[in-house]
């Protein structure tokens, strides 16, 4: 076969092909990913299994007369666990694939085989700890599960941390399609069982006890199986065991790049040559014209390289053209265009002179901030928490302290920002921040990170005093003193921004660490400012009148001056821009 | 730019990293720091920077004293670490613009911007994410914001042992000759002997924080011819262990 280069029906042909292979199933999101050796669906029974259970418990009736804080305590715990199998999941896959030891263990002779043992081992030896929680929790709930002694010590506890084990060790090849946000979101969820009032208690209790950690406590507390439920949860105990190591051992089969040993019903009759080239003819036949000659070669193991090399040079030239093109119509040097995005980032541009936003976009890293959209989205979480707390009983609950709470963590700079310049990296095997060695101004970087964190604070304020008009009712006050506490909370944030702003040079620097004598009166001076501010703080909020104003002003005096002091400390080199630690 | 490094100490904890160097280094050469692991080169290199600070002694910039918060001297400079520092989202030419309007340059000719890559051999890459490539790929997106930039004064940790392939090391030395000319200094660490005594115009060894050893390349060894570089921090190690 010839191969020219700049072909471009020759290229459009190879994109089909390639295309037509990525379609087939499972092809790119395999690729590269040792899960998916032995076929992805190992685990896909074990969700029947949980269908089937829960249809099971339907005829089996309610939990009987149990205590409600102690099925809220059982259902928090189920919640958690389910959150606790996802982390350990994704904790497992991890020390699998990029751990700190997996990558250092691939430069030694050691067996696929030994490492997955070891690492096995280890995680199930570290997550015993679930046995002695769940134990404690059983404990504290005996008079709603009422059933034998053994049996409460030992057998549930040992089924709830096998539970556990299983769901971590079945997802483990799934992590990647496991949300990120559902296992803290069932952390929440759990927290919100123990805390709130019986309501939500109530609504929740069927998922908590619908997920497979909640079995064995729905267990314990069905008053049918009462005197049964020791031998129950014994047996459960020795199913759950058998399950985890056939678990373990089909990851074990997989993980090691054996062949998986096919799943029963599932298996895959052995093919005879003359069928495989058979099936690659049909696969072909069905390709469009040109393509199923290019896809034949590519088949067949043929001419793969030579094409391939082809593609891969004319890609690169193309994409060297295209750079050619980007780097001549200099958009690259453009800096970013303020008045064009979204309305608070426009107006940090309008407080920001030409120089200013060049470090602006420098402390900002190459993202562009979105400072707009963490507002909008805490504009919702207000809104939903003024609805919980308008439609509720007036006054805040559990999900408008939440609702608030994210609106507040979203909106405001609360520890000063995230500002990617002051992330760390590695220098010669210590930590050093990014902006070290590039020539960046204390003052400058300072004064920029207090404007947008003022302007931002200034942006949130309207939802804040929409949460003091709310809060009326609970704290007893008027929407007028309300608002004046918002308005003073905001104060002390905008005096105390200095020292944060100071503390995003710190926390990358030694000064903490490299004690010696011209350092440790520095940091007794520090502690004393910070004691300095706080007793301000504490005051401004005690006064009444014009005090109020005097103590906010002295906070932010106090903090402009110890800003000062450490700029001037670091600008003349007295900490060093490297850590031993991250 | 003139160098003048005055008793500079550095004690990490009890260890005593650098201790009293002094040092002149004249405007338009090519410097090599040569020393064993843990010498104190880096470490050097990291005070001319800024990036730590001596516990003792000063470091001049023609004739003016160096710290931190002298931001015109900081311009005037470029470091390169061994791990470079950068935005692992951002591309090279997003770098590359970065560091222009950090150093307050001129919007650059786009064609010497593309003859820099393409030398470098990294123009097709200018658009990767610096985070996605290699360690010597990284290094010469590094490179080229300082070759675009062109500070007066080039601090480079072990760029020949950085990962570039042999033809980024020749361009590298092929600049940093040609930036000599127009009076920039190259500092730069070294473990490879024989580059450091064809590539550098003055040689310092450092042993256990002291500098042991400063002249021009053919001066250290006599230039007769019968001595190397090696011979020489063999022979310097050698009575070392004597004494």
């Amino acid at each position: 076969m010839i191969v020219r280069l700049y072909d471009w029906g020759l290229a459009r042909r190879l994109k089909s092909a390639a295309k037509a292979r990525v379609r087939r199933p499972g092809r790119k999101s395999a690729r590269g990913r040792w899960w998916r050796v032995g076929g992805g669906g190992g685990g896909k029974w074990l969700w029947l299994v949980w269908l089937l259970a829960n249809l099971a418990r339907i005829p089996a009736g309610k939990a009987g007369s149990a205590d409600a804080w102690s099925i809220n305590l059982l259902g928090s715990m189920s919640l958690a666990f389910a959150g606790l199998s996802l982390s350990r999941a994704r904790k497992m896959a991890e020390l699998l694939t990029v751990g700190a030891e997996r990558r250092v263990l691939w430069f030694y002779p050691l067996s696929q085989r030994d490492f997955f043992q070891w690492t096995t081992l280890r995680f199930v030896a570290g997550s015993t700890w679930i046995a002695f929680a769940s134990a404690i929790v059983y404990f504290v709930a005996r008079k709603t599960t009422e059933f034998n002694g053994w049996a409460l010590r030992i057998a549930a506890p040992l089924a709830e941390w096998l539970v556990v084990l299983c769901i971590a060790i079945a997802l483990v090849r799934h992590v990647d399609k496991v949300p990120a946000w559902l296992s803290p979101g069932l952390y929440v969820a759990a927290a919100l069982m123990l805390f709130v009032p019986d309501p939500y208690g109530k609504a929740v209790t069927p998922l908590a006890s619908a997920l497979p950690t909640g079995w064995i406590h729905v267990l314990m507390t069905n008053t049918r199986v009462k005197e049964w439920t020791g031998w129950v949860a014994s047996c459960a105990v020795l199913a759950l065991g058998f399950l985890c190591w056939q678990l373990l051992r089909q990851l074990g089969t997989i993980f090691c790049g054996e062949e998986a040993a096919p799943i029963e019903g599932n298996a895959r009759p052995a093919e005879e040559p003359r069928d495989v080239i058979e099936r690659f003819g049909a696969a072909q036949a069905r390709a469009e014209g040109e393509e199923a000659s290019e896809v034949e070669t590519e088949a067949t193991g043929e001419a793969v390289l030579p094409i391939q090399a082809a593609w891969q040079k004319q890609r690169l030239e193309n994409w060297g053209s295209e750079v050619a093109e980007a780097l001549r119509d200099r958009q690259w040097l453009n800096r970013w265009n303020w008045e064009a995005m979204r309305p608070i980032e426009r107006v940090v541009g309008w407080c920001l002179n030409e120089q200013e936003k060049g470090v602006a976009q420098f402390l900002l890293g190459p993202t562009m901030p979105s400072w707009s959209n963490r507002w909008r989205t805490a504009a919702i979480a207000t809104a939903v928490g003024a609805a919980a707390v308008t439609v509720g009983t007036r006054e805040f609950n559990m999900l408008s302290v939440l609702a608030f709470g994210v609106s507040i963590a979203w909106a405001v700079p609360l520890l000063g920002g995230a500002w990617p310049a002051t992330n760390q990296g590695r220098i010669s095997g210590k930590f050093s921040p990014i902006f070290g060695c590039y020539p960046l101004s204390y003052r400058a970087a300072g004064w920029i990170m207090f404007k947008v964190n003022a302007i931002r604070t200034a942006a949130w304020v309207p939802l804040g005093l929409i949460m003091a008009a709310l809060n009326t009712k609970t704290a007893h006050t008027t929407i007028a003193g309300g608002c004046w506490l918002i308005v003073r909370v905001v104060l002390l944030f905008l005096g105390v921004a200095p020292i944060l702003s100071a503390g995003k040079f710190s926390k990358v620097t030694n000064d903490t660490l490299n004690l010696r004598l011209g350092t440790i009166p520095l940091l007794g001076l520090f502690t004393l400012i910070l004691l300095v501010v706080t007793t301000l703080s504490v005051s401004a909020f005690m006064a009444s009148g014009w005090w109020e104003i005097i103590l906010l002003g002295g906070v932010g005096v106090v903090s402009w001056l110890s800003w000062a002091l450490y700029g001037w400390h670091y600008e003349r080199g007295q900490v060093d821009l490297l850590r031993e630690q991250a | 730019m003139n160098i003048h490094i005055e008793k500079v100490s550095k004690k990490f904890g009890r260890l005593w990293a650098l201790e009293e160097i002094s040092l002149k280094l004249e405007t338009g050469q090519v410097v090599g720091v040569l020393g064993a692991n843990g010498a104190g080169k880096t470490t050097l290199l990291n005070c001319l920077a800024g990036i730590v600070t001596p516990s003792q002694g000063r470091i001049y910039y023609d004739g003016e004293v160096f710290h931190r918060g002298k931001l015109g001297l900081r311009r005037r400079l470029m470091f390169l670490p061994d791990f470079p520092m950068a935005f692992a989202r951002m591309n090279v030419l997003q770098h590359i613009a970065m560091c222009i309007r950090l150093y307050d340059r001129a919007e650059p000719d786009a064609d010497n911007v593309a003859r820099i890559l393409d030398q470098l051999n990294i123009l097709a890459l200018a658009g990767m994410p610096l985070g996605m490539m290699s360690r010597g790929q990284l290094y010469k997106a590094c490179l080229a914001g300082l070759l675009v930039v062109d500070p007066e004064l080039w601090i480079l940790d072990e760029p020949l042992a950085s990962g570039m392939d042999p033809m980024g090391i020749a361009y590298f030395k092929q600049q940093a000759r040609l930036a000599t000319t127009r009076g920039r200094t190259v500092v730069y660490t070294t473990q490879i002997l024989e580059i450091a005594e064809k590539f550098s115009d003055r040689i310092c060894v450092l042993d256990h924080g002291g500098l042991r050893l400063t002249g021009k390349a053919g001066e250290l060894w006599g230039g007769d011819g019968k001595q190397s570089l090696e011979d020489v921090l063999v022979n310097l190690r050698e009575r070392d262990v004597a004494e």
